[in-house]
């Protein structure tokens, strides 16, 4: 009996404790402050990616708060971060935005990084909870969605990105697109259309599909090499980006590799990939100051430095993936810049400053507006560049033609 | 007729699928319960090779041998601290417990050695041509060791008196009990070998390509497809399941593209209909 | 009588529980607690007749895209789409309860994984029609008036709670009934020797079939429920995990009654879980589960249902040994 009182006890005071600490959180602060919540990945497969944006958004909170914190109508707000995980799915998103705006009662959501905007939005719109997210085919600011704001259109520059990657290498004949069953829907529309515009220029285009989760590539490879492809585009996270290049290399391929996002952390790659191997990927990277041609403000400039800094300073590493420069720290100046125009904090003259501002951000200058989807904050003028592996570092290869073509 | 490369592609992937596969089915024609946790021994297995071999720089043949050891002894320490004295509780407390392990070893995995994706170096770097084949001195060296194991293993269970043992064990453990069979030296045996299984084929596989925490799903699913098309409890169907496995998968994805993905689902499907107890399997008295 | 009073003065607490709180927070974890705790009734219900499903999760799949697809593409409304997907739920567990119950014990367990892996692969790839991995978007129920009445289901949570206490109500007295049938009585009286049932002339299978297609139909509405309140269906919604966690909830919970440890094995992990990690560990989800699992069924193996029990000192049961003991209580 002993034994099981014992037992017993140890469940019930566990879970009690488990119950408890929740209710230990620290107590609200008294100073005006603007609540930002950011959905990310913080545990699966891609949370490698919300670990390394979340603390390059802390630190940028940490320095705009000791700067004096944000003006908006003569008022000063400290801003305070909130991280919730999305789980990098749709359901997870949706919970996760939950608990920002109904337990958290964040007034905005940044950085959103996942596929799940359908679900996001579906919480955060009627709550007016103005919501800046990566882009997405559902997307629909006149309609379901009018609190949403495409803080990072990826899918609406994949044509131009190819675009920009052939340029890159010319000579190029053909292109092999390689995606994931999981993007492959979202993506289609506009590999159609880059294959228009690559044939126009006498180059060809063949898509490819893997199933998720294969580690494995050589078939699809082999396949992209009966077909005489010579540079290879994909959409895959930078892991099996790092499989390609290394099957690629077994085979003896020498096609050129290039991926749409950019790497989680070059050393790692040139190690998965083995060095050789690893030579030459291309990644599309969004870092400012490396960027001569794209104009941005000499302030956010000098705070993109001292984020680097500070991070170095706090984690004993230095920075190394830059595509926080594109989700979260991204979003957050966009965030910034509007509540600062708009010198308000109600939602729909946020949204209405939104439409058709030009605003500094951390990429250049953004201009929410656009004849097709007006509302819609797309953005013209990305300001990208594109990156080569050389030895274990990222470093500039050649400006983002976007400019020129749009 | 696919090109060689291909064929190569699905040798390699075959042999993980047969390692993972038969460890598996040695533990289940024993102990009558699937380790649902046995691709998340091979995920720690992985992260073991990593940090010996690629952190701390020994042998790697040394490092392969202390993975396989070091993933067997866990698996002994899984069944005689949880799998055994849930055994008297019927078939499903130990199963899912090995359910909630998976769950466990993911979560300690992330915790210790973090989420993102570690390279192995090969421990034979470089290519090699044989005729039209052009294939990596790695992925030679996985199919050996493979074939190596494997035959080991066969000489193992028909030839030694511990096979016999446990081959008797498996078929009758009340019998074999009184021919002064010792079940539980014969239960932590069959999980030593089984899980040392897993440990090897982390060890090959994780220079092949990387490691991170969710390493094992797919190879357990493939896996667990393999014994059911082979049928539960037998090591040569095992062997069968997971080359079909193997090379369908390759060839398949060179003919269909992503719906490859559903072959192997509908072989099983059609397996299970035709010959439910599987290719190799006793029927079901 | 005295056996009603439990479950109805449960219900009354559920049905009150909006005037302790309408925070959209809570009302969301105990909404979706209440979509899985219907789930779990269904994979207990086969469990105690024997059969251990991995697969519970693609019929919320089925069921989900089931409603959403004739709700978006034929402007059907929510209700009969709930309906609509409990019966394609249901068809489908009855064309796989009749081929492969037959198969039976861990073969079962093996097939229904595989079947949950083909639905996920069929929906990512059958674009045509699911729009594969970029998912649909169901809406929400249409708002109703009755007289001055208005019910809104985008202004508050409120009458999603209600509906969802309603089809757990439902499911809960239906798998209770078809637990304490006639049928279900002698089935688990004879389960464990199959050759006795044979010679008595009962269909163990149809019995076993039946129940299997009542878990698929409430589990397809569960599912179609979910969807339209998280307002989107995708390949991965319901996958594998999905499926593991209901099996999990319900050993969590305890499997000795059809309706009560389901219930509580979806209020502690699912809503107690999202809470928990939401609060202080994000991203340690999978190792608080894996804990809570082990723990449970090494320590407490009658389930959290049994905590009760076992603090008053009544015989322990063990509900993972259902078969024998009604065996027991049969004699």
């Amino acid at each position: 009996m002993k034994k099981k009182l014992m037992t017993i006890s140890v469940v019930v005071l566990a879970l009690a404790v488990l119950l408890m600490l929740p209710a230990c959180a620290a107590p609200e602060p008294e100073v005006a402050t603007l609540k930002v919540g950011c959905i990310m990945p913080f545990s699966g497969p891609a949370s490698p990616w919300g670990d390394a944006i979340k603390p390059q958004m802390e630190v940028y909170a940490e320095l705009i708060n000791e700067d004096g914190g944000i003006e908006i109508g003569g008022e000063t707000y400290q801003v305070e971060m909130f991280f919730a995980d999305g789980e990098y799915s749709p359901e997870g998103g949706s919970r996760a935005a939950k608990e920002l705006v109904y337990d958290k009662k964040v007034s905005f959501i940044v950085g959103y990084y996942g596929d799940g905007f359908p679900a996001t939005a579906a919480v955060t719109n009627p709550e007016k909870v103005i919501f800046i997210s990566k882009e997405h085919p559902d997307f629909d600011p006149l309609g379901k969605h009018p609190y949403t704001v495409i803080g990072t259109p990826v899918i609406e520059f994949v044509d131009t990105q190819i675009l920009a990657f052939v340029e890159a290498h010319p000579g190029t004949t053909k292109v092999g697109d390689l995606e994931s069953t999981l993007v492959e829907p979202m993506l289609a529309e506009e590999i159609a259309q880059a294959k228009s515009e690559l044939e126009e220029r006498g180059i060809g285009l063949v898509s490819q599909t893997h199933p998720v989760g294969i580690t494995d590539f050589t078939t699809y490879l082999v396949k992209f090499d009966e077909e005489g492809v010579d540079l290879i585009y994909t959409w895959a996270a930078t892991g099996y980006v790092a499989m390609m290049a290394k099957q690629s290399a077994e085979q003896g391929y020498d096609w050129y590799l290039c991926q749409a996002g950019t790497m989680l952390d070059p050393y790692e790659f040139a190690e998965m990939a083995g060095y050789e191997a690893a030579q030459g990927t291309m990644s599309d990277w969004p870092c400012p100051w490396a960027l001569k041609k794209v104009e941005v403000s000499p302030e956010l400039l000098e705070m993109a430095g001292r984020i680097a800094d500070r991070y170095q300073e706090k984690y004993g590493e230095p920075m190394r993936y830059m595509g926080g420069f594109g989700y979260g720290l991204q979003h957050m100046s966009q965030l910034f810049a509007g509540l600062e125009k708009a010198g308000t904090l109600d939602p729909d003259q946020i949204m209405d400053t939104f439409k058709g501002g030009t605003f500094d951000t951390f990429l250049g200058e953004y201009t929410l507006s656009g004849e097709k989807t007006y509302g819609s904050p797309l953005v013209f003028g990305y300001p990208n560049c594109l990156s080569k592996l050389e030895g274990y570092e990222e470093v500039y290869a050649s400006e983002h033609p976007i400019l020129e073509i749009l | 007729m696919p090109p060689p490369v291909v064929w190569m592609d699905g040798l390699v992937l075959s042999s993980i699928y047969i390692l993972i596969a038969s460890g598996l089915v040695l533990v289940f024609s024993i102990m009558g319960i699937v380790n649902f946790a046995h691709g998340q021994l091979y995920m720690l297995g992985a992260f073991l090779i990593y940090y010996m071999f690629a952190r701390a720089g020994i042998n790697y043949f040394v490092s392969l041998v202390i993975t396989a050891v070091a993933i067997g002894v866990l698996g002994v320490a899984i069944e005689r601290g949880l799998l055994r004295p849930l055994a008297p509780k019927g078939l499903l407390p130990p199963v899912v417990v090995t359910l909630g392990l998976i769950f466990l070893f993911e979560g300690i995995a992330t915790l210790f050695f973090g989420p993102e994706k570690k390279a192995v170096p090969s421990a034979v770097p470089g290519v090699s041509s044989i005729g039209a084949l052009t294939v990596s001195n790695e992925k030679l060296l996985v199919v050996a060791i493979a074939i190596a194991v494997m035959v080991g293993l066969y000489f193992l269970v028909s030839h030694t008196k511990m096979g016999l043992a446990m081959r008797a064990s498996a078929q009758d453990p009340y019998t074999a009990s009184l021919y002064g069979v010792s079940r539980g030296r014969i239960l932590s045996l069959t999980m030593f070998i089984g899980c040392a299984l897993a440990g090897i084929a982390a060890a090959l596989m994780a220079p092949l390509y990387y490691v991170d925490p969710w390493i094992g799903l797919t190879p357990l699913i493939m896996a667990l497809l393999a014994i059911v098309i082979g049928g539960l409890g037998s090591v040569l169907g095992a062997v069968v399941g997971g080359a079909l496995l193997g090379f369908s998968g390759t060839f398949l994805i060179y003919y269909l593209g992503p719906w490859s993905e559903l072959a192997a689902f509908v072989i099983v499907i059609a397996v299970l209909l035709f010959r439910p107890e599987g290719i190799f399997g006793r029927p079901k008295a | 009588m005295k056996k009603v009073i439990p479950p109805a003065v449960g219900l009354v607490l559920a049905l009150c529980f909006p005037l302790v709180t309408t925070d959209p927070f809570i009302l969301s974890l105990l909404i979706e607690a209440g979509v899985w705790a219907i789930a779990v009734m269904g994979f207990v219900a086969i469990l105690r007749t024997g059969e251990f499903s991995l697969g519970q999760a693609a019929f919320m799949a089925i069921g989900g895209y089931a409603s959403a697809l004739v709700t978006i593409n034929l402007g059907i409304p929510f209700w009969f789409g709930l309906v609509f997907a409990g019966i394609m739920a249901a068809l489908v567990a009855l064309a796989l309860g009749v081929v492969v119950l037959r198969l039976g014990g861990i073969y079962f367990a093996i097939v229904t994984l595989v079947f949950g892996e083909i639905v996920r692969i069929v929906a990512l790839n059958w674009q045509g029609l699911t729009r594969g991995a970029t998912g649909l978007t169901p809406s929400a129920p249409g708002t109703i008036h009755i007289g001055s009445i208005t019910i809104d289901f985008i202004a508050s949570k409120v009458p999603f709670y209600y509906v969802i206490v309603l089809l757990v109500l439902v499911a809960a007295v239906v798998f209770w009934r078809a637990d304490r049938s006639r049928l279900g009585r002698i089935f688990r009286s004879i389960a464990s020797n199959e050759t006795l049932a044979e010679h008595m002339g009962i269909h163990l299978m149809k019995y076993k079939v039946i129940i299997f297609v009542i878990a698929g139909f409430f589990t397809g509405i569960a599912g179609a429920f979910f969807c339209h309140f998280t307002l989107f269906m995708g390949p991965t919604t319901f996958d594998v995990w999905d499926s593991i966690m209901i099996l999990i909830m319900g050993i969590v919970g305890g499997t000795s009654s059809v309706v009560l440890g389901p219930i509580i094995g979806a209020l502690v992990l699912s809503a107690g879980g999202a809470y928990l990690t939401s609060a202080l560990m994000v991203g340690m989800k999978p190792l608080v589960y894996g804990i809570i699992v082990i723990v449970v069924v090494v320590l407490l193996p009658g389930g959290l249902v049994d905590l009760g029990r076992y603090i008053s000192r009544a015989p322990r049961i063990s509900s993972l040994q259902g078969v024998k003991r009604h065996k027991k209580r049969g004699n």
